[in-house]
C-alpha cells in the first residue's frame, strides 16, 4: 500500500535537528518532611549538592518494574519551610493505595 | 568553530509545569498528574486553595534557576494573571 511506503521513507529521512521535549511537574509543598508520601514507592539512585543552595537534591526512580517514572526533591532555598518535588513521567502500573 | 555534519543538532524542551498544594492534598494531585492514564494540562495551576499570595514577590520558584527554561518570575506572574481557583477547578473537571 502506498501509505507503508510513505512511512518507510520518512523514518530514513535524515534531520537536521532533532527535537525532545520532557514533560516534568514540579510541587511546592510545605512540609518538615522531604520525602512526602505520594502512594508510589521509590529507590534513590543520586544526591547532588546545588548551586547557591546548602540543601542537597535528591534523585529517586519509581521501584515498580520496568515504570520509567523518576522524580528529584530537594528544599527550597529562598523558604526553606518548602520542599519542591519535580517528577517526570507517568506511571505505567496502579499506586500502592 | 568546526563541527561535524553528521551530527543533528538536539533540541531538548523541557517543560515544567507548577503546582503548588498543601501537605493534605499532595498525594492526590500527584497522582492525578503523573499517575497511570494522567493528562497533563497545559499552564499552571493552583489546587485547594493554599495561596500563593502573601510570599514576597522576590520569592522565586527553584531558587532562581532557569530549570524549565521558564523564569522564576514568570510563576509570580503566572498567579496574579490567572482566574478564580473555583473556576479553575471546574475547568479541570470538564476535561
Amino acid at each position: 500500500m502506498a501509505s507503508v511506503a510513505a512511512a518507510t521513507t520518512t523514518a530514513s529521512a535524515v534531520k537536521k535537528e532533532k527535537k525532545k521535549v520532557n514533560e516534568r511537574v514540579a510541587f511546592k509543598t510545605e512540609s518538615e518532611v522531604e520525602v512526602l508520601d505520594d502512594g508510589f514507592k521509590w529507590r534513590k539512585y543520586g544526591k547532588k549538592m546545588v548551586k547557591n543552595s546548602p540543601n542537597p537534591r535528591n534523585y529517586y526512580k519509581c521501584s515498580a518494574d520496568g515504570c520509567p517514572v523518576k522524580k528529584r526533591v530537594e528544599r527550597d532555598r529562598v523558604d526553606p519551610s518548602f520542599v519542591i518535588t519535580t517528577y517526570e513521567g507517568s506511571h505505567n502500573h496502579a499506586s500502592r493505595n | 568553530m568546526s563541527r561535524v555534519r553528521s551530527e543533528p543538532t538536539k533540541v531538548v524542551f523541557i517543560n515544567t509545569q507548577y503546582v503548588q498544594t498543601d501537605a493534605r492534598s499532595f498525594k492526590s494531585i500527584v497522582q492525578e498528574l503523573t499517575g497511570k492514564n494522567a493528562v497533563v494540562a497545559e499552564g499552571p495551576f493552583e489546587f485547594s486553595g493554599q495561596g500563593y499570595g502573601g510570599k514576597d514577590s522576590s520569592q522565586q520558584f527553584l531558587g532562581g534557576r532557569r530549570e524549565a527554561g521558564v523564569e522564576a518570575t514568570e510563576f509570580d506572574r503566572f498567579f496574579r494573571e490567572m482566574p478564580p481557583v473555583g473556576e479553575l477547578y471546574n475547568l479541570w473537571s470538564e476535561t
